[in-house]
């Protein structure tokens, strides 16, 4: 399952911005991706199927990259990254 | 005893972390909505909720299937949880006498059964849990303990990513937007209740001089040690942030002027009073001048502001390192010592 769950994880986060970030939120996206990895092994465990863990981690990123996008978006309106 | 058993045992320090994050009482959130809707989902469960745990109450920042928005600490399941580095699982509250009178059993929602993780910030403090609940006595398998586990821990990390968006990263304190989205929301409560309201308008004497004589980095340092001397003095239910670059912003609730005044100068004089080392070998000493307004039946926030602004402004002009209130007058301590 660790192949599958690094595929999925890498393609559901594939949107993740680049460019210029504190390291405060470095961490906390890479923090984010290891429980996503954690997650789709414990939901393989548990007997689902691909669709589903994909289905589910689709979700849990998509609210953690809309945060982080207005994160981000704070952040440059106040200067703190360009 | 490890530092983190420390930290289990210190509950002050927990509590103050819960309030670093001035998470609790605010609305619904989507990523913290989003979360429980998964647990529902995925774990089949009729109950379960993101709960914070403060001194005598644990409040729900999103819950699915609860009817109240908060309990009393000392029934509830998740006070248990934050004891824990791990999970806490109840399978059946009627056989557990920790639970079995409890009204979140008996009566209300019926929980009969629960697992609940600790939300523990990288500080090291569990703030609350991530719980799931069922109306029936049921055992948890591991597989759903680390799937709300991985859920936990996703509960952090959009916490984490609130935290930087709310609050100025060099020194704690709350960001423009996110002071004024609290002050307004406190402000609107305050004429509700005709209630007094006290603004206070901080800014650093001679800032440039500090920045053009030690450096930007050095200027910095100065900027935060105001901060930190302002957290200390101000109240814990004051509301605290950066304005502008060395400009600072409080507001006060249930203050009339003088109470103001009196906090205002407790952060003066301990400023002024304070040094800050700017280089291995050099510190330097700055003041810090204040402009106070109090709230008036009709105010905006923006109102409030320019009346403060306008009495910061006078207290520059009086020679600074002084409290200037809106009606002009010079604060009763300054009054004395001049």
């Amino acid at each position: 399952m660790s192949n599958t769950a690094l595929q999925i994880v890498a393609d559901v986060t594939a949107s993740l911005p680049s460019g210029e970030m504190p390291e405060s939120i470095v961490e906390t996206i890479e923090s984010h991706k290891q429980n996503l990895m954690t997650l789709a092994a414990a939901l393989h465990a548990a007997g689902n199927k691909e669709t589903y863990i994909k289905t589910v981690l689709a979700t849990s990123f998509a609210s953690f990259e809309n945060e982080l996008s207005n994160t981000l978006r704070t952040l440059k309106e106040s200067g703190e990254i360009k | 005893m490890t530092l983190g058993e420390l930290k289990l045992n210190d509950e002050e320090g927990r509590l103050r972390a819960l309030e670093r994050l001035e998470i609790l009482d605010t609305g619904k959130e989507r990523p913290f909505e989003a979360i429980v809707t998964l647990v529902e989902q995925v774990l089949s469960v009729p109950l379960c909720a993101v709960s914070l745990v403060d001194r005598n109450r644990q409040w729900f920042k999103a819950k699915r299937g609860l009817t109240e928005t908060q309990t009393a600490r000392d029934i509830s399941f998740c006070t248990y949880t934050i004891e824990q580095t791990d999970a806490f699982i109840v399978p059946d509250a009627k056989a557990d006498p920790r639970f079995a009178s409890s009204p979140l059993v008996v009566s209300g929602n019926r929980i009969a059964s629960y697992a609940g993780i600790p939300l523990k910030t990288l500080d090291g403090y569990n703030i609350g849990a991530l719980c799931a609940m069922d109306t029936k006595p049921r055992e948890f398998k591991p597989h759903e303990i680390e799937i709300l586990s991985s859920f936990a821990k996703m509960v952090i990390n959009e916490i984490e990513l609130l935290e930087v968006a709310t609050h100025d990263q060099a020194t704690g304190a709350l960001r423009r937007q996110a002071w004024i989205a609290k002050s307004e929301a406190e402000l609107k409560r305050s004429l509700r209740e005709a209630r007094p309201l006290s603004l206070v308008i901080l800014d650093i004497d001679k800032f440039k001089s500090v920045n053009d004589t030690y450096g930007h980095p050095a200027g910095d340092l100065v900027i935060s040690k105001l901060a930190d001397t302002c957290m200390e003095n101000l109240r814990d239910y004051d509301i605290f942030g950066r304005y502008g670059g060395e400009e600072f912003i409080a507001l006060l609730p249930a203050s009339n002027l003088d109470e103001a005044v009196a906090v205002a100068e407790k952060c003066r004089r301990a400023f002024e009073a304070s040094r800050t080392d700017v280089t291995e070998t050099e510190a330097v000493r700055c003041t810090v001048s204040v402009g106070i307004s109090l709230l008036r039946s009709g105010d905006d926030l923006n109102m409030l502001i320019a009346r403060a602004d306008e009495a910061l402004y006078a207290a520059k002009a009086a020679g600074r390192n002084h409290t200037m209130t809106e009606s002009g007058s010079i604060s009763e301590v300054e009054a004395l010592s001049a």
